[in-house]
């Protein structure tokens, strides 16, 4: 324990009241009307702002969403029950922001900036308006960076680049947060030496949860912290007790802190989880507001909702510092219906999206990406050639695959080449599948794909896949660790590379095949 | 308070009509003996609100009450209204004619309260200077809450001017949390 004298306490005491000025305080207030369900109606503020925040008595919260003929329909960020009808309600003459800086890092805090991890406060002195207009054109450049995910299926056929937006769809239990989660993870590399010297920016990561059990966010929160992924990440939680008002602003609380980043030139990862919850809350509070419904009782701006969000992931041009902010957004599906309507809206506002479905993670296929109708927009130029090189023929052989697998299962007369097929889609299926939390460096993957889209799997037994790929990277690990190198540093598949792999491999074979 | 559209015609019509006929002076009268009647008693307020008690009894009742000691010009105007079934708005439409009619002739009111009843020699320099800011006439209401411990709240329409001492307390509590008033 330090020893702190009693004159140095009254000091800094004096310091902090110096601060102080006293004045008449003049400020403009309302009476509540009618509070219930999170929503308060409030008489005066007649010079309140849409979307500022209203103080309400203990410490509650609130911002303006209407502005009536004769009254302000707000919502509460706090315990209705904590406000009365005759209340005061103050104006704070600020919009919604929330603080940010890299102290909330490593952190777990509500959408309005307050930390739920107990580590005491935290110490920044910016804040930033929570809504705020997407980026024009002009300060905009195509996406060109890879982010990797560390998911062999996603990074080979369906990319994901810095600022892109990837859409990650599907029914409950399908491994939506489980891709999510890796992706996070597999961006730990980014903050190390190495991926400095190799010339890769680190990328910051922002866990929203939306709607979840708190049992979940912990989980998450834990897992991240056991891979080590929380130093460089913040989770923001709207659990599903926390009033629908937090669970509407959550997303965008997580948009702000991800450009923060991107405008000080670093790169962002923001994952919203899920934006269907964020679509019911908001329709909760749009009727309780008595906005009109429409579709499956959503207000008629749901799709501003979602696109307005969207649309704030980007990669800045070069003279704004080229940062980015990449958006991973994620729906949950009924019964895989992909045209009800929210998924119909994220679907045409993202660019691309990752398709998993239940029938092929009970088949064991994990994770349980759907390769044929999972696409990205514009991820592809932002793959590095080495992968390009190598996936090109890996989406073809797996949709040939598919187009036959459902013939294969009727008889087994089939002729030689429709056997190759089979047999190649099948390995290539094995090859695909991944455990969880075990992201895989890029270098590996494309070393995996090539072995598999260049017939050298053909041969191994399919349930011997799987051991076949562990011990070949082990063993050009050990032997050829210069095909990793070469394929890390020039980020392309030379030649000589080439002939060194399939040397390696050839000799890795002749082994393995002793021991099947 | 929140108020009823319909109030807000119908006292709009009667200061329109107080105005015209140059009786602003005898219908605030008239209006504020009505309201002090409403105020001292709540039976009066109830029996007009009360949607099973016949117009024709209100009326009578009225009459009664009112009929010698208000214009007969406002007389008339209470019972068009008895007539049209608008009685149980009656409250609301008084009030709004007096927040009207402090509006066209630019008199502000003034919630003032504070923690000790103030002599009107201590009254005089904070109306002066509310008069001053405001660039209107001020009438006080004055109410006296304890716990404000020193100094004045005054409320004027949306806008508190808050010079308590309860106040700067609070103010300084939260310096001393946060370091700066600031949310969160």
């Amino acid at each position: 324990m330090v020893d702190l004298k009693p004159d140095e306490i009254t000091a800094i005491i004096r310091k902090q009241i110096s601060g102080y000025q006293n004045e008449v305080d003049v400020y403009d207030f309302g009476t509540v009307l009618q509070v219930g369900d999170g929503i308060a109606r409030v008489y005066g503020l007649s010079k309140v702002m849409a979307s500022e925040l209203v103080e309400f008595p203990n410490d509650v919260f609130g911002m303006v969403l209407n502005l009536e003929e004769d009254s302000v329909g707000c919502v509460l960020f706090g315990e209705s029950s904590l406000v009365k009808e005759g209340d005061q309600v103050k104006r704070t003459g600020r919009v919604a922001s929330m603080p940010v800086g890299n102290a909330m890092l490593g952190r777990v805090i509500t959408p309005l900036g307050t930390p739920l991890d107990g580590k005491g406060p935290i110490n920044t002195d910016q804040f930033l308006p929570m809504e705020r207009k997407a980026l024009g054109v002009i300060q905009r450049q195509p996406v060109k960076e890879p982010l990797q995910t560390g998911i062999a299926a996603v990074d080979a056929m369906i990319p994901i680049g810095r600022g892109q937006r990837e859409l990650i769809i599907g029914d409950r239990q399908t491994g939506k947060t489980a891709v999510a989660i890796d992706a996070i993870i597999n961006q730990k590399f980014t903050h190390t030496e190495e991926a400095k010297n190799l010339g890769v920016n680190p990328v910051f990561c922002i866990y929203v949860a939306i709607g979840q059990k708190n049992s979940t966010v912990a989980q998450v929160v834990a897992k991240l912290q056991e891979n080590g992924a929380m130093e460089y990440s913040t989770v923001i939680a709207a659990s599903a007790s926390d009033p629908a008002p937090l669970q509407f602003i959550a997303p965008y609380a997580g948009a702000t802190l991800g450009e923060f980043f991107r405008d000080n030139g670093k790169h962002a990862l923001v994952i919203y989880d899920d934006l269907s919850k964020q679509a019911v809350a908001y329709r909760e509070l749009s009727l309780l507001l008595r906005r009109p419904p429409g579709r499956e009782a959503y207000p008629g701006d749901v799709f501003y909702l979602h696109s307005r969000l969207l649309e704030r992931a980007s990669k800045l041009s070069e003279d704004l510092g080229g940062g980015s902010l990449t958006a991973l957004p994620v729906i949950e599906t009924q019964q895989g219906d992909v045209s009800a309507y929210i998924p119909t809206n994220v679907i045409s506002i993202t660019d691309g999206q990752i398709y998993l479905e239940s029938n092929l993670f009970n088949a064991g296929v994990r994770p349980a990406i759907n390769v044929g109708i999972s696409v990205s927009r514009v991820g592809g130029n932002a793959q590095i050639k080495a992968m390009k090189k190598v996936a090109g023929s890996l989406k073809l052989d797996l949709a040939q695959y598919r187009e036959l697998e459902a013939f294969a299962k009727f008889g087994s007369d089939l002729d030689a080449s429709t056997k190759k097929i089979l047999t190649r889609g099948s390995r290539l299926v094995e090859l695909l599948k991944q455990g969880q939390y075990v992201p895989v460096p890029v270098e590996k993957q494309v070393v995996s794909i090539f072995v598999g889209t260049n017939g050298y799997l053909d041969e191994i037994p399919l349930p011997d896949v799987k051991r076949f790929e562990k011990e070949l990277l082990e063993f050009i690990e050990v032997k050829y660790p210069e095909i990793f190198k070469s394929i890390r540093e020039t980020k392309e598949l030379k030649d000589d590379t080439v002939a060194s792999l399939k040397k390696a491999v050839v000799e890795f074979t002749q082994t393995f095949k002793k021991s099947v | 308070m929140a108020v009823n559209k319909v109030a807000v015609k119908y006292a709009k019509s009667l200061l329109d009509f107080a105005e015209e006929r140059n009786a602003l002076q005898t219908f605030s009268k008239d209006v504020d003996a009505v309201l002090h009647a409403f105020g001292q008693t709540d039976e009066v307020k109830r029996f007009f609100k009360n949607p099973i008690i016949k117009a024709k009894d209100k009326a009578a009742v009225f009459s009664s009450l009112f009929k010698e000691r208000v214009s007969n010009e406002f007389f008339e105007f209470v019972s068009l209204m008895i007539r049209k079934g608008r009685e149980n708005v009656l409250e609301e439409v008084l009030l709004s004619f007096v927040e009207y009619k402090n509006e066209a002739l630019g008199i502000v009111p003034v919630a003032l309260t504070t923690s000790y009843p103030l002599s009107s020699q201590e009254l005089e320099p904070i109306k002066t200077a509310f008069e001053k800011i405001l660039n209107k006439k001020v009438l006080f209401t004055l109410a006296v809450d304890e716990r404000l411990i020193g100094g004045f709240v005054a409320k004027c329409k949306d806008q508190i001017y808050d010079a308590s001492l309860q106040h700067q307390l609070a103010l300084i509590k939260t310096q001393l949390k946060f370091g700066g008033p600031s949310l969160n």
